[in-house]
């Protein structure tokens, strides 16, 4: 508390920091007290200042950076290629055209989602190619998503980074990527609240993305992998939630929003297990793309890479 | 002033600022990180946050408080460590 004299003595650290965050606005009369004290206490105001600084530098950092200010190396690694490039500044005007007039989803919906230049990569340490382990405490919980990060090691695809995009001021999709030796790649969007359209009908594999809700989000998995590799993904991904409820695992055109290309055979719900490193759960049995059962962690990882 | 320049700073600092801070915050702990990355993004209120991390709201403060001071002092080394720019006309 910063309780510096009787006449200040309500100004406490919570008022700083609430008065930072522009959180008193409905209380005029507890931001003039606030406004007073600090006019009488410089330290304390160079303390609010350089937290609204804070601010200003997070949003510019993850919610407005353009793409140029991205070093080149970053978004080759995040993979942002010269085909896309190319059409970068068209790509970002019709998007925002489409913003205007029907929404983000309208412009996810035109296949600009892949071409959208305000990805904003997270920072250097990222851009290498690094192996996550379920039981590490990487979590997506970092970045402010109680989701955690999926360690798809056991599949041969290495975390190489993610990256988040804004589709409003409360509402950021997360990118997960994952790559393997042979050049396969995953792309795991993760959307908090999933009461809006957000998903995109293709993306820049060709291929209609495997997706999935479970609680406040929605999962949707794009990759060059076949479905049935995508799906084995996504139930290792469930089993690895460190709060896993059953997961819901449904055919995508149950989700709300734009239709999606369905599953030709919805699989069942396979119970979480709040486990931490996979190779130490039993495997999980479940029904293959032609009904027969695959076990995670078994035959597929004998055989070695997922593929 | 381009859009996307931080006030106060000619772009190429407010870029080398961003890049501090992004340095900065990976340095804090996860818990601490979370909740600031939450607050300056989302512009929720800290009961909102605390929900949204699955925390108490008291938690969320006290980690608020803590990391935002952390990224202060790691931000004021920065600054001390970062060449100035001077302007030439």
């Amino acid at each position: 508390m910063t309780i510096r004299d009787g006449i200040y003595d309500e100004v406490s650290e919570i008022d700083l920091h609430a008065y930072a965050d522009g959180l008193l606005t409905l209380q005029p009369d507890r931001v003039r007290r606030i406004e007073d004290y600090l006019q009488q206490h410089a330290e304390d105001r160079l303390k609010v200042e350089a937290y609204r600084r804070q601010r200003d530098l997070i949003c510019h950092a993850y919610g407005n950076a353009p793409s140029s200010e991205i070093p080149t190396r970053l978004r080759e690694a995040f993979g942002y290629r010269k085909a896309r490039r190319r059409n970068a500044v068209a790509a970002w005007a019709v998007a925002i055209a489409a913003t205007a007039l029907l929404g983000v989803p309208a412009a996810m919906m035109a296949g600009d989602f892949w071409n959208v230049t305000s990805w904003t990569a997270y920072d250097d340490e990222r851009a290498q190619p690094a192996t996550a382990t379920a039981s590490s405490t990487v979590s997506m919980v970092d970045d402010a998503v109680p989701v955690a990060l999926p360690d798809f090691s056991s599949a041969g695809l290495n975390y190489i980074g993610h990256e988040t995009y804004k589709l409003t001021t409360k509402r950021t999709i997360w990118r997960l990527r994952y790559a393997d030796a042979a050049g396969n790649e995953v792309e795991l969007l993760v959307t908090p609240r999933p009461n809006e359209p957000h998903l995109v009908s293709r993306d820049a594999f060709g291929q209609s993305p495997y997706s999935w809700s479970r609680g406040e989000f929605v999962f949707s998995m794009h990759s060059n992998l076949p479905l049935e590799s995508r799906e084995v993904l996504a139930r290792i991904f469930e089993a690895q939630q460190p709060h896993a409820v059953p997961a819901q695992l449904q055919p995508p055109g149950a989700l709300q929003g734009p239709a999606i290309n369905a599953v030709q055979k919805p699989p069942e719900t396979v119970p979480g297990t709040g486990g931490d490193a996979l190779s130490s759960q039993p495997p999980h049995i479940f029904p293959g793309p032609e009904g027969d059962a695959v076990p995670i962690g078994g035959p597929l990882q004998a055989d070695g890479p997922l593929l | 002033m381009p859009a996307n320049a931080l006030p106060d700073r000619p772009p190429q600092e407010a870029r080398v600022e961003v890049n501090d801070m992004i340095r900065a915050l990976f340095k804090l702990p996860p818990e601490q990180r979370a909740p600031i990355v939450l607050l300056a993004l989302e512009n929720v209120s800290y009961e909102d946050a605390a929900q949204m991390l699955g925390i108490p709201g008291g938690t969320v403060r006290s980690r608020l408080f803590r990391g935002r001071e952390a990224l202060r002092e790691l931000m004021e080394e920065a600054d001390e460590r970062r060449p100035r720019l001077r302007r030439v006309k």
